[in-house]
């Protein structure tokens, strides 16, 4: 019997004084984005745009215009500089949900102008459109509203939108009109579509008593995005196509990659490569220098990636090493862009 | 009052109350007498310091009759002693001489071995067992009628039963004295004489009966008077030596002169203050909710040994070992991989490979357990007042003392103040430094005798930290409180006791 008890409690006390019980490890948070490795098969980027875009796009320009009945003033400044013009002729607008013409009134107007490639990638813009690379004097996207309703153009009828453009294209014109079909560019069902009007509603915006142009003159039939395009010089081959890859982390799901061309006002978004898990684009002309930006959002922090490659036939695949910064860094290289 | 009248419900019904006495008490007694050795005149004890005594009394004795012999004799023994002579019914010379204390008195019963009576046929042989004779005459002295003894004392009013029982055992020594008074006594007379005594500590009484002094021869008499200074001399003994006892339940004074060993086991609950020595309350914060305290325990062996009355000192060494479960867990921990990446990729020119190296992170969590271990040699020293009874199978006790931590070591884990992830471990690291700590306990302990050696026991204890065991580098001290319930055994090692 003491035997038992000896033997008992010296085992115990051996055997729970050697016991220990060490572990550690790592586990991966699957409700991370940035543990998603996988990429998007389809081509929407609209959740991933709307998610940038909301934090990086420029502030709407807001400004109020008194519209008469007696007919339109073309001498109306907005936004306290003499950098846009809007005129409204009378009996021009219509309310949007009841379509009945808008006499006069206190219209509020509201605009985007984007006119730096900075600004086209905060605002989720690209010039290259349908296929082509092109040169962008800028995109802007216009909305009136009365009494917080949004107003449309009365059919047939038009208002005027003047911007000032220092750096006019020598080959203005072919500067055309482009218009958006909607109000979000961010919406993977927005195209852009060429004013095949745009000879008649395009002029330039001369200083009064001269012939000297100091911007454009935008007859606008249509609210929403509007943008003046050229198509670049460059003549694009079958062959062009450059490829962007990046660390694994980074997906479509959470990255957009822009080619920014140095010198001109060039700013071309890449597609998603789904095969290749890459960012690419064709038709873009070889001899550049290309800088090519990504900005990644993932789990609400900021990847910031930039590369300055000269894109040939020699070299068309390129590699983009993000790293993590803030919004308000992002912002600025993109205003320094 | 109410003692008294308690005691003296005792006295009443046990003042003629007769106990058994075993067989082998003489043998026992005897025994016992050459292995004690008294405090004073022990060479009384030994043939030659006996013959050595006789033979200067002798001497002196006979001087001191020779320069006295014209005088009338007139015997006078021991100091403090009161003479009366009286005339028996025989016309013997009765010398009574009584040496009372405390007011306590010896009553003589019946079956007194030490019979004060005299012996009325002084031609008549009385043999009994056991039986004395001197080859000198051929009278007997009464030893006893049987072996069966009583003695019978009227105690003063504090004596409790207990010093009744006691009594009993005090006289059984001094039987032996009165025997060898009594044979010395019965050398020394021709006519029918009888000495007894009983006496212990605190009362000694003699009662002598002695015949025809005077027509003694003065050599004869000078033998009576030596056998009368050894028979003092035996009793001032018994007075000074300590009483021999033997294993009595319920004696008051028994000290227990064993000594104990016990081994004992405990699971217990832990819990640690910590103290900040600088750091900042956060980091406390984050280093409490990492660890979390777990039963711990300990084990041991101590010696125990009673000091005084029921209190034992008990002392040992033991191993405590307190157990902490260190768990962290670190959110948005990244873990930067590097991969090699092979991509095909369509290109107009057709398709073309590229093999690159690349990263991958991954985000998530890291998480560590271990289970920190604090281990101490320690070295209890308890007092323990034991209410422990011989005839008791259950006894319980209560213990205080300190628990002094001689060594320690641990292993583990915990935070630093960057709440990184650091060791603990005594080897290779210098996280914590063990200070020596002591520790006050307070337990109650509940014991079963299983055999006259072996008990087991339980004793639920509290131990209350009273210095910093641990102090670390990061600005903290920290100290462990314990509250835990021993089981254990306990061996009785030899069997002696002291009265």
């Amino acid at each position: 019997m003491m035997k038992r008890i000896f033997i008992f409690i010296l085992l115990t006390g051996l055997i729970v004084s050697c016991k220990k019980e060490t572990s550690s490890g790592f586990v991966i948070n699957n409700n991370l984005q940035i543990n998603d490795t996988t990429w998007n098969n389809s081509s929407s980027t609209q959740s991933l745009a709307k998610e940038i875009t909301d934090d990086i796009s420029l502030t709407e320009l807001v400004d109020t215009l008194m519209v008469s009945n007696v007919g339109f003033d073309d001498d109306d400044k907005i936004f306290n500089n003499d950098k846009y013009r809007v005129s409204i002729p009378k009996n021009s607008l219509v309310n949007s949900i009841t379509n009945k013409t808008f006499i006069k009134g206190a219209v509020k107007i509201k605009m985007q102008a984007t006119t730096t490639k900075g600004n086209f990638i905060r605002n989720f813009c690209t010039s290259f459109v349908n296929g082509h690379q092109n040169q962008s004097v800028g995109f802007f996207n216009v909305r009136l509203f009365y009494n917080d309703t949004l107003m449309n153009i009365k059919a047939g009828s038009y208002i005027h939108l003047l911007v000032k453009d220092s750096l006019i294209n020598p080959n203005s014109r072919y500067v055309s009109i482009f218009k958006g079909n909607g109000y979000d560019i961010t919406d993977d069902n927005f195209k852009w579509s060429m004013d095949s009007s745009s000879y008649k509603n395009l002029a330039y915006w001369d200083m009064p008593g001269s012939n000297n142009h100091i911007g454009y003159d935008i007859k606008l039939s249509k609210l929403g995005w509007v943008s003046l395009l050229a198509p670049d010089n460059a003549v694009p081959n079958p062959n062009n196509k450059i490829n962007v890859y990046m660390p694994v982390n980074f997906t479509n799901k959470n990255t957009v990659v822009y080619a920014v061309q140095n010198g001109t006002k060039n700013v071309s978004r890449l597609n998603a490569d789904f095969p290749s898990r890459t960012f690419s684009l064709a038709n873009l002309p070889f001899g550049q220098n290309v800088t090519l930006v990504s900005i990644s959002k993932i789990d609400n922090q900021y990847y910031l990636g930039y590369s300055t490659v000269n894109y040939s036939s020699n070299k068309t695949i390129f590699n983009i090493i993000p790293q993590e910064i803030t919004i308000a860094n992002v912002i600025d290289y993109l205003n320094a862009l | 009052m109410k003692d008294k009248q308690f005691d003296n419900i005792f006295k009443d019904k046990l003042n003629s109350y007769s106990s058994p006495v075993p067989a082998d008490m003489w043998e026992r007694i005897a025994q016992d007498k050459r292995k004690k050795r008294p405090v004073a005149f022990w060479f009384t004890n030994t043939a030659y310091g006996l013959y050595a005594l006789i033979s200067i009394l002798l001497i002196t004795g006979g001087a001191f009759v020779w320069k006295h012999s014209d005088n009338n004799i007139s015997n006078s023994i021991a100091t403090n002693s009161s003479i009366t002579n009286n005339n028996n019914s025989n016309a013997n010379n009765h010398i009574s001489k009584n040496s009372t204390k405390d007011n306590s008195t010896i009553k003589e019963s019946n079956n007194n071995v030490v019979s004060s009576g005299v012996n009325s046929n002084p031609d008549k042989e009385i043999s009994t067992s056991p039986k004395i004779e001197s080859a000198e005459n051929n009278n007997t002295i009464i030893e006893s009628e049987s072996k069966k003894a009583v003695v019978s004392e009227k105690v003063s009013s504090k004596k409790s039963i207990h010093n009744k029982t006691t009594l009993l055992l005090v006289k059984q020594p001094q039987i032996i004295g009165s025997k060898v008074a009594s044979k010395s006594s019965n050398i020394a007379d021709n006519q029918n004489s009888t000495i007894s005594y009983k006496a212990d500590a605190g009362n000694i009484v003699v009662e002598e009966n002695t015949e025809n002094i005077e027509t003694k021869p003065l050599s004869e008499l000078a033998l009576v008077k030596s056998d009368r200074i050894k028979l003092a001399l035996a009793k001032l003994n018994a007075a000074f030596k300590k009483p021999n006892h033997f294993d009595c339940p319920g004696d008051k004074n028994r000290q227990d002169r064993n000594w104990y060993l016990e081994v004992y086991g405990s699971p217990e609950y832990n819990f640690k203050s910590v103290t900040s020595n600088g750091t900042s309350s956060n980091y406390l914060q984050k280093k409490d909710s990492a660890e979390t305290m777990l039963m711990g325990f300990n084990f041991g062996v101590r010696l125990m040994k009673n000091i005084f009355s029921n209190v034992y000192l008990k002392t040992g060494v033991q191993y405590s070992q307190y157990n902490e479960q260190f768990s962290i867990q670190r959110e948005n921990e990244h873990i930067t991989t590097t991969v090699i990446i092979n991509k095909v990729i369509n290109l107009p020119q057709g398709d073309t490979t590229i093999s690159d190296t690349s990263t991958l992170t991954q985000v998530g969590y890291k998480y560590t357990k271990t289970v920190n271990q604090y281990r101490n040699i320690e070295i209890p020293v308890i007092l323990s007042w034991r209410n422990e009874k011989v005839d008791n199978l259950w006894n319980w006790s209560l213990s205080g003392g300190v628990i002094i931590n001689a060594y320690s070591w641990n292993n583990g884990s915990t935070i630093d103040t960057s709440l990184g992830i650091v060791s603990i471990n005594s080897k290779g690291s210098n996280t914590y430094t063990s200070a020596i700590g002591v520790s006050l306990m307070a337990a109650a302990s509940i014991e079963r005798k299983l055999t006259d050696r072996w008990a087991i026991f339980t004793e639920p204890y509290f131990r209350y930290g009273l210095s910093n065991s641990i102090k670390s580098k990061f600005g903290f001290e920290q100290k462990f409180n314990s509250l835990g319930i021993s089981l254990g055994v306990r061996l009785k090692l030899g069997n002696r006791q002291q009265y």
